[in-house]
């Protein structure tokens, strides 16, 4: 069933079948049928003056116009198709695709680096697991002697101790490790 | 480029990559465009500038156009949709209102019945008052209302090649019009008051 704005419309614009109109019309009071007359004279009058005062100005410079289409369309057609680009063109347009391979690739190897380096340099404050439990043992190192350093490292479950000892070249035989 | 070959024969050989058809196509109908969107957009530049898209646009859909439609129809699809995304575009921005509200507030159906005015007054008012009211009535349209009214109005198309042009049903088409038209009444309604 139609709505009333497709009623409505069409018996505005006289475009609605005869059979139809006569329905329609036939459901209007004469009130509403004088109404309906008086909007239709002013859609025609509207219509009257949306064609004179909305008329377009002549198309400014038409053979410029075709040309600017039809250039834009050649560039389009260019880009998209090299393989067909005369040499110079070809030359320029595989300048760049080089470029921006290289330029991939640069940035590949330094990422690669920066993975490389990070996996291999040991982390501050990081420390590998382990075998033994550093238990310093305070070194008795003579005053008078200098460049000389002790540090005892222990391990209770390999019941291991491991004194390092460095600056020394030799343990004087007055010296004991105690 | 002979006029007596027709707008499909034109079609197909710009299908095939023929520039020279092409052209021919846009000289045909270069001047309909810049007047159809000049009447939405009410600007030569722009409407100048969104011509030019829309030819461009149709060469690249032609691979897509089978035919079942006359080029002109699918064409102007073409050009209304270029002009309603950049109106649209123009309102995201914060350009410009568009409010339909006031076409359904006011244009109750069951409620105006009634006649309530009397005939326009063009005779007692300058023409070119009429004409400013009229666009800045037009303007306050959204780009739907705007282009159904105008391709109706104007542009002297068909139902159902609105509906084609602007990719909807008929019913659709006559809907907006019937609003368009309310409210375009209800902003020039002191134009139709007497003195």
């Amino acid at each position: 069933m139609k709505t009333i704005e497709e009623r409505q419309t069409t018996w505005m614009d006289q475009t609605m079948p005869a059979d139809e109109r006569a329905a329609f019309e036939a459901e209007l009071s004469s009130a509403e049928r004088n109404y309906l007359e008086q909007e239709r004279a002013i859609v025609a009058d509207l219509r009257e003056g949306l064609r004179h005062h909305l008329a377009a100005p002549p198309l400014e410079a038409p053979d410029f116009f075709n040309h600017r289409i039809m250039q834009t369309i050649r560039e389009e057609e260019t880009v998209s198709q090299p393989a067909d680009t005369p040499a110079g063109e070809a030359s320029e347009s595989s300048f760049w695709h080089r470029l921006g391979r290289l330029a991939w690739l640069g940035a590949g190897a330094v990422a690669l680096a920066v993975v490389l380096t990070a996996s291999m340099i040991p982390r501050g404050g990081e420390h590998a697991p382990i075998d033994y439990s550093a238990q310093v043992i305070q070194p008795r190192v003579p005053a008078d002697v200098d460049g000389i350093s002790a540090v005892a490292f222990h391990s209770e479950e390999s019941d291991l101790t491991v004194l390092w000892l460095d600056g020394l070249e030799y343990l004087p035989d007055t010296h004991a490790i105690n | 480029m002979n006029a007596d070959i027709d707008d499909n024969e034109l079609v197909a050989r710009s299908q095939q990559g023929d520039h020279a058809a092409f052209e021919e196509l846009v000289t045909r109908h270069r001047r309909k465009a810049f007047a159809m969107i000049y009447q939405m957009v009410r600007n030569e530049q722009d409407a100048w500038d969104l011509a030019q898209e829309a030819f461009i646009r149709a060469w690249k859909s032609l691979p897509k156009f089978k035919g079942d439609a006359s080029f002109y129809t699918w064409f102007y699809r073409i050009t209304t949709n270029v002009t309603i995304d950049w109106l649209r575009k123009k309102q995201i921005a914060g350009e410009k209102e568009f409010d339909d509200e006031v076409a359904v507030r006011e244009a109750d159906p069951t409620s105006r019945l009634l006649p309530k005015r009397t005939a326009l007054p063009q005779e007692k008012m300058r023409s070119a008052e009429i004409g400013d009211r009229i666009k800045a009535a037009i303007d306050t349209l959204s780009p739907e209302h705007r282009s159904v009214i105008l391709l109706k109005e104007v542009e002297q198309l068909q139902y159902n090649e609105i509906a084609e042009v602007m990719g909807c049903s008929i019913g659709t088409v006559m809907s907006r019009l019937f609003y368009a038209r309310k409210k375009l009444q209800t902003l020039l309604r002191d134009v139709y008051e007497n003195d």
